[in-house]
Protein backbone atom coordinates (compact mmCIF):
# COMPACT_ATOMS: atom_id res chain seq x y z
CA UNK A 1 0.00 0.00 0.00
CA UNK A 2 1.36 3.40 -0.99
CA UNK A 3 1.00 6.58 1.01
CA UNK A 4 -1.43 7.98 -1.57
CA UNK A 5 -3.71 5.01 -0.99
CA UNK A 6 -3.50 5.74 2.70
CA UNK A 7 -4.62 9.29 2.05
CA UNK A 8 -7.51 8.11 -0.13
CA UNK A 9 -8.55 5.70 2.58
CA UNK A 10 -8.42 8.46 5.17
CA UNK A 11 -10.65 10.60 2.98
CA UNK A 12 -13.11 7.70 2.65
CA UNK A 13 -13.08 7.36 6.40
CA UNK A 14 -13.70 11.09 6.71
CA UNK A 15 -16.71 10.98 4.38
CA UNK A 16 -18.03 8.02 6.31
CA UNK A 17 -17.92 10.14 9.44
CA UNK A 18 -20.15 12.69 7.67
CA UNK A 19 -22.98 10.31 8.35
CA UNK A 20 -22.59 10.71 12.11
CA UNK A 21 -25.78 11.50 13.95
CA UNK A 22 -26.36 14.95 15.39
CA UNK A 23 -25.14 15.23 18.94
CA UNK A 24 -27.79 15.44 21.63
CA UNK A 25 -27.70 19.09 22.71
CA UNK A 26 -29.51 18.45 25.98
CA UNK A 27 -26.91 15.92 27.02
CA UNK A 28 -24.02 18.17 26.03
CA UNK A 29 -25.49 20.94 28.17
CA UNK A 30 -25.78 18.47 31.01
CA UNK A 31 -22.06 17.72 30.71
CA UNK A 32 -21.16 21.40 30.62
CA UNK A 33 -23.08 22.10 33.81
CA UNK A 34 -21.08 19.47 35.67
CA UNK A 35 -17.65 20.11 37.06
CA UNK A 36 -15.16 18.18 34.99
CA UNK A 37 -13.70 15.33 36.99
CA UNK A 38 -10.62 14.66 35.04
CA UNK A 39 -7.91 12.27 35.94
CA UNK A 40 -5.32 14.99 35.32
CA UNK A 41 -6.92 17.22 37.98
CA UNK A 42 -7.09 14.32 40.38
CA UNK A 43 -3.40 13.52 39.88
CA UNK A 44 -2.47 17.16 40.32
CA UNK A 45 -4.35 17.48 43.59
CA UNK A 46 -3.23 14.07 44.78
CA UNK A 47 0.34 15.42 44.74
CA UNK A 48 -0.83 18.47 46.67
CA UNK A 49 -2.64 16.32 49.27
CA UNK A 50 0.51 14.22 49.64
CA UNK A 51 2.47 17.41 50.34
CA UNK A 52 0.13 18.17 53.24
CA UNK A 53 -0.43 14.63 54.48
CA UNK A 54 3.20 13.45 54.46
CA UNK A 55 4.42 15.80 57.21
CA UNK A 56 1.08 15.67 59.07
CA UNK A 57 0.91 11.89 59.54
CA UNK A 58 4.23 11.50 61.46
CA UNK A 59 3.38 14.53 63.62
CA UNK A 60 0.00 13.01 64.58
CA UNK A 61 1.29 9.43 64.83
CA UNK A 62 4.20 10.44 67.07
CA UNK A 63 2.35 13.13 69.04
CA UNK A 64 2.75 11.16 72.28
CA UNK A 65 6.51 11.51 72.02
CA UNK A 66 6.59 15.26 71.39
CA UNK A 67 7.41 16.10 74.99
CA UNK A 68 10.20 18.24 76.42
CA UNK A 69 11.38 15.42 78.72
CA UNK A 70 11.85 13.16 75.67
CA UNK A 71 14.27 15.52 73.95
CA UNK A 72 17.71 14.02 73.95
CA UNK A 73 20.40 13.25 71.37
CA UNK A 74 18.50 10.22 69.93
CA UNK A 75 15.29 12.25 69.66
CA UNK A 76 17.03 15.08 67.79
CA UNK A 77 18.73 12.65 65.40
CA UNK A 78 15.37 10.89 64.91
CA UNK A 79 13.64 14.19 64.07
CA UNK A 80 16.44 15.07 61.68
CA UNK A 81 16.25 11.70 59.86
CA UNK A 82 12.43 11.83 59.69
CA UNK A 83 12.62 15.35 58.31
CA UNK A 84 15.14 14.32 55.63
CA UNK A 85 12.87 11.43 54.55
CA UNK A 86 9.74 13.59 54.48
CA UNK A 87 11.45 16.44 52.63
CA UNK A 88 12.83 14.12 49.95
CA UNK A 89 9.40 12.52 49.33
CA UNK A 90 7.67 15.93 49.45
CA UNK A 91 10.17 17.22 46.89
CA UNK A 92 9.11 14.50 44.44
CA UNK A 93 5.43 15.24 45.07
CA UNK A 94 6.11 18.96 44.61
CA UNK A 95 7.86 18.29 41.31
CA UNK A 96 4.87 16.20 40.13
CA UNK A 97 2.45 18.94 41.14
CA UNK A 98 4.43 21.69 39.43
CA UNK A 99 4.75 19.81 36.14
CA UNK A 100 1.02 19.00 36.06
CA UNK A 101 0.14 22.56 37.03
CA UNK A 102 1.93 23.77 33.91
CA UNK A 103 -0.13 21.62 31.53
CA UNK A 104 -2.29 23.96 29.46
CA UNK A 105 -4.27 22.06 26.84
CA UNK A 106 -5.47 25.16 25.04
CA UNK A 107 -2.11 26.88 24.60
CA UNK A 108 0.63 24.25 24.78
CA UNK A 109 2.01 22.80 21.59
CA UNK A 110 1.79 19.02 21.15
CA UNK A 111 5.51 18.67 21.82
CA UNK A 112 5.27 20.70 25.03
CA UNK A 113 2.35 18.59 26.26
CA UNK A 114 4.10 15.35 25.39
CA UNK A 115 7.23 16.45 27.17
CA UNK A 116 5.34 17.46 30.32
CA UNK A 117 3.44 14.16 30.37
CA UNK A 118 6.60 12.13 29.85
CA UNK A 119 8.43 14.03 32.61
CA UNK A 120 5.48 13.60 34.97
CA UNK A 121 5.20 9.87 34.22
CA UNK A 122 8.92 9.49 34.67
CA UNK A 123 8.84 11.27 38.06
CA UNK A 124 5.83 9.19 39.06
CA UNK A 125 7.45 5.91 38.02
CA UNK A 126 10.73 6.90 39.66
CA UNK A 127 9.01 7.78 42.93
CA UNK A 128 9.56 4.26 44.22
CA UNK A 129 13.31 4.80 43.96
CA UNK A 130 13.02 7.83 46.24
CA UNK A 131 10.69 5.88 48.54
CA UNK A 132 13.26 3.09 48.68
CA UNK A 133 16.01 5.50 49.62
CA UNK A 134 14.00 7.43 52.18
CA UNK A 135 12.18 4.48 53.73
CA UNK A 136 15.09 3.12 55.88
CA UNK A 137 15.88 6.72 56.96
CA UNK A 138 12.25 7.29 57.97
CA UNK A 139 12.09 3.94 59.73
CA UNK A 140 15.26 4.71 61.74
CA UNK A 141 14.02 8.25 62.47
CA UNK A 142 10.67 7.06 63.82
CA UNK A 143 12.36 4.48 66.07
CA UNK A 144 14.74 7.11 67.45
CA UNK A 145 11.91 9.59 68.10
CA UNK A 146 9.93 6.98 70.00
CA UNK A 147 13.00 5.39 71.59
CA UNK A 148 11.90 6.12 75.14
CA UNK A 149 8.41 4.82 74.52
CA UNK A 150 9.36 1.56 72.84
CA UNK A 151 9.95 -1.50 74.92
CA UNK A 152 12.65 -3.38 73.09
CA UNK A 153 12.31 -7.12 73.49
CA UNK A 154 12.79 -9.96 71.01
CA UNK A 155 9.11 -9.82 69.95
CA UNK A 156 9.01 -6.10 69.13
CA UNK A 157 12.38 -6.24 67.40
CA UNK A 158 11.28 -9.22 65.27
CA UNK A 159 7.99 -7.49 64.49
CA UNK A 160 9.66 -4.23 63.39
CA UNK A 161 12.29 -6.08 61.40
CA UNK A 162 9.60 -8.12 59.62
CA UNK A 163 7.62 -4.97 58.70
CA UNK A 164 10.81 -3.30 57.47
CA UNK A 165 11.97 -6.24 55.33
CA UNK A 166 8.54 -6.99 53.81
CA UNK A 167 7.93 -3.33 52.89
CA UNK A 168 11.42 -2.93 51.49
CA UNK A 169 11.13 -6.06 49.34
CA UNK A 170 7.71 -4.97 48.11
CA UNK A 171 9.16 -1.58 47.06
CA UNK A 172 12.12 -3.24 45.30
CA UNK A 173 9.80 -5.63 43.45
CA UNK A 174 7.51 -2.81 42.34
CA UNK A 175 10.47 -0.75 41.20
CA UNK A 176 11.87 -3.63 39.12
CA UNK A 177 8.47 -4.03 37.50
CA UNK A 178 8.43 -0.36 36.54
CA UNK A 179 12.06 -0.20 35.44
CA UNK A 180 11.32 -1.01 31.80
CA UNK A 181 8.63 1.66 31.69
CA UNK A 182 10.98 4.20 33.26
CA UNK A 183 13.65 3.50 30.62
CA UNK A 184 11.03 3.81 27.90
CA UNK A 185 9.91 7.18 29.30
CA UNK A 186 13.46 8.48 29.39
CA UNK A 187 13.83 7.44 25.78
CA UNK A 188 10.59 9.26 24.97
CA UNK A 189 11.91 12.47 26.56
CA UNK A 190 15.13 12.20 24.54
CA UNK A 191 13.11 11.59 21.36
CA UNK A 192 11.07 14.71 22.06
CA UNK A 193 14.24 16.76 22.37
CA UNK A 194 15.26 15.40 18.95
CA UNK A 195 12.09 16.91 17.43
CA UNK A 196 13.31 20.42 17.92
CA UNK A 197 16.76 19.85 16.44
CA UNK B 1 -21.27 37.34 26.13
CA UNK B 2 -24.16 35.86 28.12
CA UNK B 3 -24.05 32.23 29.12
CA UNK B 4 -26.91 31.07 26.86
CA UNK B 5 -25.28 32.59 23.79
CA UNK B 6 -21.96 31.08 24.81
CA UNK B 7 -23.52 27.64 25.17
CA UNK B 8 -25.37 27.89 21.84
CA UNK B 9 -22.18 28.93 20.05
CA UNK B 10 -20.23 26.19 21.78
CA UNK B 11 -22.70 23.46 20.84
CA UNK B 12 -22.53 24.67 17.26
CA UNK B 13 -18.74 24.51 17.42
CA UNK B 14 -18.86 20.94 18.73
CA UNK B 15 -21.35 19.92 16.06
CA UNK B 16 -19.13 21.44 13.34
CA UNK B 17 -16.01 19.76 14.68
CA UNK B 18 -17.32 16.45 15.99
CA UNK B 19 -15.62 14.50 13.17
CA UNK B 20 -12.28 15.96 14.14
CA UNK B 21 -12.81 15.23 17.85
CA UNK B 22 -13.92 11.71 17.04
CA UNK B 23 -10.88 11.08 14.85
CA UNK B 24 -8.52 12.26 17.59
CA UNK B 25 -10.31 10.13 20.22
CA UNK B 26 -10.19 7.08 17.96
CA UNK B 27 -6.56 7.67 17.06
CA UNK B 28 -5.35 7.72 20.67
CA UNK B 29 -7.59 4.99 22.16
CA UNK B 30 -7.81 1.34 21.32
CA UNK B 31 -11.32 0.53 22.51
CA UNK B 32 -14.80 2.03 22.25
CA UNK B 33 -15.08 2.66 26.00
CA UNK B 34 -11.93 4.78 26.08
CA UNK B 35 -12.95 6.57 22.86
CA UNK B 36 -16.17 7.69 24.57
CA UNK B 37 -14.35 8.79 27.71
CA UNK B 38 -11.75 10.74 25.80
CA UNK B 39 -14.41 12.33 23.56
CA UNK B 40 -16.18 13.55 26.68
CA UNK B 41 -12.97 14.89 28.24
CA UNK B 42 -12.14 16.78 25.04
CA UNK B 43 -15.58 18.43 25.14
CA UNK B 44 -15.03 19.39 28.80
CA UNK B 45 -11.63 20.90 28.06
CA UNK B 46 -12.94 22.78 25.03
CA UNK B 47 -15.75 24.20 27.16
CA UNK B 48 -13.33 25.33 29.89
CA UNK B 49 -11.01 26.97 27.35
CA UNK B 50 -13.75 28.37 25.07
CA UNK B 51 -14.41 31.69 26.91
CA UNK B 52 -10.68 32.51 26.62
CA UNK B 53 -10.35 31.58 22.96
CA UNK B 54 -8.94 34.74 21.43
CA UNK B 55 -9.51 33.97 17.73
CA UNK B 56 -5.78 34.42 17.10
CA UNK B 57 -5.79 31.18 15.17
CA UNK B 58 -8.44 29.42 13.09
CA UNK B 59 -11.12 27.73 15.17
CA UNK B 60 -10.28 24.30 13.71
CA UNK B 61 -6.59 24.83 14.63
CA UNK B 62 -7.61 25.62 18.19
CA UNK B 63 -9.97 22.60 18.36
CA UNK B 64 -7.18 20.37 17.04
CA UNK B 65 -4.75 21.76 19.60
CA UNK B 66 -7.09 21.23 22.57
CA UNK B 67 -8.20 17.80 21.34
CA UNK B 68 -4.68 16.53 20.67
CA UNK B 69 -3.34 17.95 23.94
CA UNK B 70 -6.21 16.34 25.85
CA UNK B 71 -5.48 13.02 24.17
CA UNK B 72 -1.77 13.27 24.97
CA UNK B 73 -2.28 14.28 28.60
CA UNK B 74 -5.15 11.84 29.06
CA UNK B 75 -4.86 9.22 31.78
CA UNK B 76 -7.31 6.38 31.72
CA UNK B 77 -9.56 6.22 34.75
CA UNK B 78 -11.55 3.03 34.83
CA UNK B 79 -13.35 3.97 38.07
CA UNK B 80 -15.14 6.78 36.23
CA UNK B 81 -16.96 4.58 33.73
CA UNK B 82 -20.38 4.86 35.38
CA UNK B 83 -20.30 8.64 34.95
CA UNK B 84 -19.97 8.43 31.17
CA UNK B 85 -22.56 10.49 29.35
CA UNK B 86 -24.74 8.73 26.78
CA UNK B 87 -24.52 11.32 24.00
CA UNK B 88 -21.48 9.55 22.68
CA UNK B 89 -23.70 6.60 21.69
CA UNK B 90 -23.74 8.09 18.21
CA UNK B 91 -20.09 7.07 17.81
CA UNK B 92 -20.10 4.47 15.06
CA UNK B 93 -18.90 0.99 15.77
CA UNK B 94 -16.60 0.28 12.86
CA UNK B 95 -16.71 -3.45 13.47
CA UNK B 96 -20.42 -3.63 12.56
CA UNK B 97 -19.89 -2.54 9.02
CA UNK B 98 -21.21 -4.83 6.33
CA UNK B 99 -18.26 -4.23 4.06
CA UNK B 100 -15.54 -6.29 5.69
CA UNK B 101 -12.94 -5.32 3.11
CA UNK B 102 -13.25 -1.70 4.16
CA UNK B 103 -13.08 -2.78 7.81
CA UNK B 104 -9.83 -4.57 7.16
CA UNK B 105 -8.41 -1.53 5.41
CA UNK B 106 -9.37 0.77 8.31
CA UNK B 107 -7.87 -1.75 10.64
CA UNK B 108 -4.59 -1.70 8.70
CA UNK B 109 -4.67 2.06 8.56
CA UNK B 110 -5.04 2.38 12.33
CA UNK B 111 -2.52 -0.37 12.99
CA UNK B 112 0.02 1.42 10.82
CA UNK B 113 -0.59 4.77 12.51
CA UNK B 114 -0.56 3.10 15.91
CA UNK B 115 3.09 2.14 15.42
CA UNK B 116 3.99 5.84 15.56
CA UNK B 117 4.78 7.89 18.63
CA UNK B 118 2.29 10.37 20.14
CA UNK B 119 3.66 13.40 18.30
CA UNK B 120 4.10 11.60 14.96
CA UNK B 121 0.50 10.39 15.22
CA UNK B 122 -0.68 13.97 15.58
CA UNK B 123 1.47 15.11 12.64
CA UNK B 124 0.27 12.38 10.26
CA UNK B 125 -3.36 12.89 11.28
CA UNK B 126 -3.12 16.60 10.53
CA UNK B 127 -1.37 15.81 7.25
CA UNK B 128 -4.02 13.28 6.20
CA UNK B 129 -6.68 15.85 7.06
CA UNK B 130 -5.04 18.22 4.56
CA UNK B 131 -4.01 20.74 7.21
CA UNK B 132 -1.51 23.24 5.76
CA UNK B 133 2.09 22.81 6.92
CA UNK B 134 2.20 26.15 8.74
CA UNK B 135 -0.89 25.17 10.76
CA UNK B 136 0.64 21.78 11.59
CA UNK B 137 3.76 23.63 12.72
CA UNK B 138 1.68 25.94 14.94
CA UNK B 139 -0.24 23.07 16.56
CA UNK B 140 2.72 20.76 17.04
CA UNK B 141 5.28 23.41 17.99
CA UNK B 142 7.80 22.84 15.19
CA UNK B 143 9.08 24.94 12.32
CA UNK B 144 7.49 24.48 8.88
CA UNK B 145 10.70 22.94 7.56
CA UNK B 146 10.83 20.53 10.47
CA UNK B 147 7.23 19.51 9.79
CA UNK B 148 8.06 18.73 6.16
CA UNK B 149 11.04 16.61 7.21
CA UNK B 150 8.99 14.79 9.84
CA UNK B 151 6.20 14.06 7.38
CA UNK B 152 8.62 12.53 4.87
CA UNK B 153 10.09 10.30 7.61
CA UNK B 154 6.66 9.27 8.87
CA UNK B 155 5.57 8.47 5.31
CA UNK B 156 8.59 6.21 4.91
CA UNK B 157 7.89 4.46 8.22
CA UNK B 158 4.25 3.92 7.29
CA UNK B 159 5.14 2.72 3.81
CA UNK B 160 7.61 0.31 5.33
CA UNK B 161 5.06 -0.99 7.83
CA UNK B 162 2.31 -1.36 5.25
CA UNK B 163 4.50 -3.19 2.76
CA UNK B 164 5.76 -5.57 5.45
CA UNK B 165 2.33 -6.30 6.89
Amino acid sequence: MEIEELKTMWQQYDSKLDKLEKLNKKLILETLSKKPQKKLNWMKYRSLYALIILPTVPIIALHDYWKIENIDFKFIIGCFLTLIAIVSVCYVEFKSFMILKEVDVSNDSIIESSRKVSIFKSIYANRLKYDLMSYPILFAGVILIGWKGFSFNSNTIMYMLAIFIVTLFWCIKQYKRRKEKIDQLHKEILDLNEYEK
Amino acid sequence: MDNDKLQTDFIELIEDNKKLIYKVSHMYCDNAVDVKDLFQDIISNLWIAYPNFQQKSKISTWVYRVSLNTAITWFRDYSKQSKRIAYTNWIPDMTNETDHTIDELYDRLYKAIDTLGKVDKAIIMLFLDDTPYDEIAEIVGLTKTNVATKISRIKLRLKDFLSNN
